[in-house]
């Protein structure tokens, strides 16, 4: 209840002002254990923020999605976190699995090269890919460069939006509020440059993937057992396929 | 089809509004510089001069609707630090400069007096210069703006900004052969009226260059596209293909009314030149219809290129 409390009572905006305090504190946080690891070579110091999602342990509940929409306030028709249903085969050798989806940020982020304004940057001090919606012009040219859908242009601040790893919650050593409601404990948050993190660890250790490898933008949440199944492709042996996005956007595009 | 589209229908007429703009100032500079200087060139040149500023500066006026914030597009004419990334950031310095050029271009343009060999002539001269590389940057720009998401397939194509950039000079070059169809007197003095056929024979010789080129371009991107691609274009071009949602708006509108159309109305009328020693006499009718054909076909190709590329995205997940 402590992070339900804390989290709107922060101003999300004036965090991406102070990132310099905030962040450091992490770093340091992060830097502790790590020098304990001497042996692991390590070029980087600050934090690379990732999320983990193992769909062994998703139930598809919709609480990630129900979390961020509460979280953030997020208009109506519009989503930063979702879950998709994929249904397929023919009864008695069926199956259904669950693809929830967010932002990837990207270690190559198509949207960021795109921008005109300088509004959507990645943050070098974790990875994090963020949009100030005071500088953004409202253009929409990262909604489309950006190959997983996860930006929208949010109706009420005309500006485009997206999932920002509840940058306010973390930064406040607190993990994303999509992280914090999963009672599966399917999402794993953290630090991926920390090889003693929980998510390195469980990182190195699974055969994780994840969405749209193809295109080279690198993308920092990795999935365990994600079915990547898509109807669009012909010839995919299933008889049967049906993803339902359960997004205003009713398909995948 | 279209509630998910985050460019519409602004989009669609600025860049072709733009486009018009910079193939007009096109032709209306090479009448300048190699043309002749006889009136029907200079009338000609003229009507290019005009509609270059004026679709130029309409559609940069449209441009901001579309933006969730108008009043903060400034913003990208000073992002240096970031906007060298950003196709976007080099299309609104494009786009300023090509108004402002052409609007100069356009003003040697509005004395009664003016001619070819007046006084304005060298400023004229070396405008005509610097607009002809800032309107074919622009031209081809709109291309570059599209296609440099590899997240859009239908888009993400080298073949893009070449598309444009010729229907680009073909709307430009048919926005002139109208205004001449639509204002031209018809002089009693045999030499007068030559040398307007004269100007008409070598605009539609454009015309026709444009539209082949542009149908050897759409040849190339569906058989490439549709047949030796991967799975992401063959299923982007698909939209335009026979049974997609599109195709209706592709084969008819753009391909048969504004290509094929055209390029057999010049070829009819350039026949006698072309393939013989008699004049090319080419009617007031032809002067019209094929100039709105190919204007309704140049909006069209913007119309569904920006629309298809909305519509799909890289397959799979």
């Amino acid at each position: 209840m402590d992070d339900m409390t804390q989290g709107p009572a922060v101003d999300r905006r004036s965090f991406l002002g102070k990132v310099g305090g905030g962040a450091a504190g992490v770093a340091v946080a992060a830097t502790l254990p790590r020098s304990a690891q001497a042996a692991v070579a390590k070029t980087e110091t600050n934090p690379r923020y990732g999320m983990l999602i193992d769909l062994r342990r998703c139930i598809g509940c919709h609480a990630c999605s129900v979390a961020c929409k509460s979280e953030f306030d997020v208009p109506l028709g519009s989503t930063r976190s979702w879950v998709e249903y994929i249904e397929k085969g023919t009864y008695p050798n069926v199956k259904r699995s669950f693809l929830p989806r967010l932002c990837n940020h990207c270690t190559h982020p198509p949207c960021v090269d795109v921008c005109p304004a300088g509004a959507t940057w990645k943050r070098e001090e974790d990875g994090i890919v963020v949009v100030d919606p005071e500088l953004c012009i409202g253009c929409g040219y990262c909604v489309l460069a950006c190959p997983y859908d996860a930006r929208f242009m949010n109706p009420v601040t005309k500006s485009a939006d997206k999932c920002d790893f509840c940058l306010h919650r973390v930064s406040q050593g607190l993990v994303p509020s999509c992280v914090n409601t999963c009672m599966a404990e399917a999402r794993i948050f953290g630090d991926l440059n920390d090889p003693e993190s929980e998510i390195s660890k469980k990182v190195a250790t699974n055969p994780v993937t994840v969405l749209h490898q193809e295109m080279g933008t690198e993308p920092n949440v990795y999935y365990i057992e994600a079915d990547h199944t898509d109807p669009r492709i012909p010839g995919e042996r299933a008889e049967y396929i049906r993803v339902e996005t359960h997004r205003r956007k009713q398909e995948r595009t | 089809m279209t509630e998910n589209l985050v460019w519409g229908i602004v989009d669609i007429t600025y860049i072709f509004l733009g486009g018009l703009g910079a193939g007009a100032f096109f032709i209306s500079a090479l009448l300048v510089l190699r043309g002749k200087t006889d009136e029907a060139r200079f009338a000609a040149a003229r009507y290019g001069a005009l509609i270059a500023p004026v679709a130029a500066i309409v559609g940069a006026l449209l441009l901001p609707t579309e933006l969730g914030h108008p009043f903060r597009a400034w913003r990208v004419y000073l992002n240096f630090a970031h906007g060298w990334e950003s196709p976007m950031f080099y299309g609104a310095w494009l786009l300023i400069l090509f108004i402002a050029t052409s609007f100069f271009y356009a003003l040697t343009f509005l004395p009664k007096d003016a001619a070819m060999d007046d006084q304005r002539r060298g400023a004229r001269g070396k405008l005509a210069y610097i607009g002809l590389v800032i309107g074919f940057a622009l031209a081809l720009y709109y291309g570059f703006l599209h296609g440099a998401m590899p997240s859009r397939p239908f888009w993400n194509t080298p073949l893009l900004p070449l598309l444009f950039l010729f229907s680009a000079y073909a709307t430009g070059v048919a926005g002139v052969i109208l205004l001449r169809g639509l204002l031209h007197k018809t002089s009693d003095d045999p030499e007068t009226e030559s040398q307007y056929q004269a100007s008409a024979y070598q605009l539609l010789a454009w015309i026709l260059t444009l539209a082949v080129g542009q149908l050897v371009l759409l040849f190339l991107f569906i058989v490439f596209g549709a047949g030796f691609s991967g799975v992401s274009v063959r299923q982007a071009i698909s939209v335009i293909m026979p049974g997609g949602v599109l195709a209706v708006g592709f084969w008819a509108w753009v391909v048969v009314v504004g290509l094929v159309i055209p390029t057999v109305i010049a070829l009819i009328y350039m026949a006698p030149r072309l393939f013989g020693d008699r004049m090319a006499v080419v009617p007031r009718a032809a002067e019209i219809i094929l100039p709105i054909a190919l204007l309704f076909g140049g909006y069209m190709l913007r119309y569904v290129v920006v629309v298809a590329g909305q519509l799909t995205g890289p397959v799979g997940i």
